[in-house]
């Protein structure tokens, strides 16, 4: 008995998975969490045939305290000139225009200051590659630092999740520990950090000499 | 207290005050800039570096039009 439904049942069911999987890809090209096997990312010094398994970044919630804030001085201004709505007359010697150069010199602050803090949650990476691990640490923009290991240097892997949101939201701080006089490699308020101490506590070992 | 406010090169030295105070920020706005190349040298992941380095592009841009405009119009 052929069976003349299955086959339109399957595709609508392929088509369904097909649409949630490019969300998803959409999603993880903003690499905002926990990102496996990340595609066309590239960093400095990249072995040609060296492949990235993991990108670590702080979990997007850490971000919060800075869109607040920049939120909060967004909306501060145009309260501040409505409440005081005789400012001009109060400094009459001031020079004609002065609040609105006052105002965009004030909105370009905040832009400065949402592009920095942004920055600094998108430029502290922790790559696990094939071949070793790649800490790039960043902040304030004027400090940038980066440390490589290979993975047949790593002696031991832990993390540690402590705290009530920690839990709930599934992040934590990670940390590699180096063989010899090299410095521990840490990866902090990353997401799930019980799944990427996994895959490297796999990998260990397994690295060639370069990295 | 009339007389510092009434002081006729009060309004020249508030405006000499704010364009050394914006060009300062375009100083500022430069060196964020070169970092953002910097950091996308270090680590490239499209399409978010390109539209970072725009973006700071755009912030340079937007701090030298505000100090032009400040020294034609203030």
């Amino acid at each position: 008995m052929p069976d003349i439904f299955i086959a339109n049942s399957k595709v609508k069911t392929q088509t369904h998975i097909d649409k949630k999987s490019d969300g998803i890809r959409k999603i993880n090209r903003l690499h905002l969490r926990f990102t496996r096997d990340p595609e066309k990312i590239t960093f400095q010094h990249q072995k040609q045939d060296e492949k990235i398994i993991l990108l670590l970044r702080r979990h997007f919630i850490t971000n919060l305290s800075w869109l607040l804030i920049s939120a909060v001085l967004i909306i501060a201004f145009p309260i501040f000139i409505s409440v005081s709505n005789d400012f001009a007359n109060l400094f009459p010697f001031l020079p004609n225009g002065l609040l609105f150069f006052s105002a965009l010199f004030y909105y370009l602050i905040i832009l400065s200051y949402i592009l920095i803090s942004f920055m600094d949650w998108f430029y502290n990476i922790t790559l696990i590659t094939d071949r070793g691990v790649v800490d790039i640490d960043y902040s304030n923009i004027v400090y940038h630092d980066v440390a490589m290991t290979n993975l047949n240097l790593i002696e031991d892997v832990n993390y540690t999740k402590v705290g009530f949101i920690r839990s709930l939201l599934n992040y934590g701080d990670l940390f590699v520990q180096t063989a010899g006089g090299k410095e521990n490699l840490e990866a902090l308020a990353v997401p799930n950090p019980a799944e990427a101490a996994r895959i490297i506590g796999e990998s260990i070992g397994k690295g060639g000499t370069s990295g | 207290m009339d007389n510092i406010v009434q002081l006729p090169n009060l309004a020249f030295f508030i405006k000499i005050s704010g364009l050394i105070l914006i060009f300062g920020y375009i100083i500022f706005t430069v060196v964020i800039l070169i970092q953002t190349i910097t950091m996308n040298k270090i680590i490239h992941i499209p399409p978010s570096s390109q539209v970072l380095t725009g973006v700071t592009v755009i912030n340079l841009l937007l701090a030298i039009s505000l100090f032009i405009a400040a020294v034609v119009i203030l």
